[in-house]
């Protein structure tokens, strides 16, 4: 089993590293973002798996509040993309730009 | 009130399943902290029908298998473009959605966007369409056809 | 003793097809064309790849309060994945970019697929 474990996480280890080379070469500014939320997902499956690799699953405490903060972060990095500030004032003044 | 007796009732049911402790301390501290937040959520005015949509989410289960399935099919399409990626013709359709509440259209974007392969670009609630980009035809194809559409208006009852 | 073996082995072959997809989804992110269709392999990792890998560890979990938090990790993934992807999706048709390979304008792509 725990061989399966690590392999598991090596070939997550491969995909984070496949996904940070599009974030460094990605052309546009969206594809660093995807790739970026690509690696949150990566990075929770990882903590979860290395939890069981260890035999602490309280880990999963930690990915589960990772998988939150990584969607928080994707929505806050596309609203300052989008309205130049994290307030509220830029949703008032270009808000209904379709 | 129903919607903050809903709430809070299924935040108590999360924090006893996360807990794993049970004394009667903790216990009404729990209770106390799932209400307080349903009175924030309930004051921010967020527990309306569209936010917390129980017919929805009590329907859910009847369509997950199916889901499953769909996701399963689409993900090994998507490997085979990946492995040849001159086969992709990307594609972008519109697709008509039956739904009457804000809440089943989104669903519907999101069971969209959950099947590798499409992606719903924009949504307009006015003209119920979907904006979906297709990674080839068959996806864009598939995604037309009335199947998703017909078990998303299913979730939503009447 | 044997059914315990047999769950066992469904985790240990849906944890090694999870980290299959895993990759490929890493790999369609970056092989493939623009950044609409690089969403698409988002949505491998998204949705194959960590169903299968949670899946195969909930085969795997040791009691009860670990089966619950597995469940919750996926179905938090469920939910925020696919509205990360559309918000992505939105922002770069709100910057202009068009998709590779549409021939049709925006106007046209809107009415295009329509029967």
């Amino acid at each position: 089993m725990e061989t399966v474990f690590a392999i598991t996480l090596i070939a997550l280890g491969i995909a984070a590293t496949l996904a940070i080379i599009r974030a460094t070469i990605g052309p546009t500014s969206f594809d660093r973002v995807l790739a970026v939320n690509t690696i949150g997902s990566i990075a929770v499956l990882l903590i979860a798996v290395y939890g069981f690799f260890d035999g602490r699953p309280e880990f999963l405490d930690i990915a589960l509040l990772y998988a939150l903060i990584n969607f928080i972060g994707t929505i806050a990095i596309l609203k300052f993309f989008r309205f130049g500030t994290l307030g509220d004032h830029g949703l008032h003044e270009e808000g209904d730009e379709q | 009130m129903r919607q903050i007796a809903i709430s809070t009732a299924l935040l108590y049911v999360l924090w006893l399943l996360l807990s794993g402790h049970y004394t009667g301390l903790l216990l009404t501290l729990g209770f106390l902290s799932a209400l307080g937040a349903s009175l924030i959520a309930a004051r921010m005015g967020v527990l309306d029908e569209e936010g917390l949509p129980m017919a929805i989410l009590l329907r859910l289960p009847k369509v997950t298998l199916w889901l499953i399935w769909e996701i399963l099919k689409s993900n090994w399409g998507v490997v085979k473009v990946i492995l040849n990626p001159q086969s992709a013709k990307p594609q972008m359709v519109s697709v008509k959605a039956s739904q009457k509440t804000v809440a089943g259209l989104v669903t519907h974007a999101n069971f969209i966007t959950l099947t590798p392969g499409t992606v719903s670009v924009d949504v307009d609630e006015k003209k119920n369409t979907i904006l979906v980009h297709g990674l080839t035809d068959e996806f864009a194809q598939g995604c037309l056809e009335p199947d998703m559409d017909k078990k998303v208006s299913g979730l939503e009852g009447k | 003793m044997s059914v315990s073996v047999l769950i066992d082995i469904i985790g240990m072959v849906s944890l090694c097809v999870g980290s299959l997809a895993v990759i490929f989804g890493a790999l369609g992110l970056l092989r493939l064309g623009d950044v609409y269709q690089r969403m698409h392999g988002t949505g491998i990792v998204d949705t194959g790849g960590a169903g299968l890998i949670l899946f195969g560890l909930l085969m795997v979990s040791p009691d009860w309060t670990v089966t619950v938090r597995l469940i919750l990790i996926g179905f938090i993934l469920v939910m925020t994945g696919p509205t990360a992807t559309h918000a992505i999706a939105r922002a770069v048709r709100v910057s202009g970019e068009e998709p590779d390979n549409v021939k049709t304008g925006r106007k046209k792509a809107a009415k295009g697929g329509r029967k």
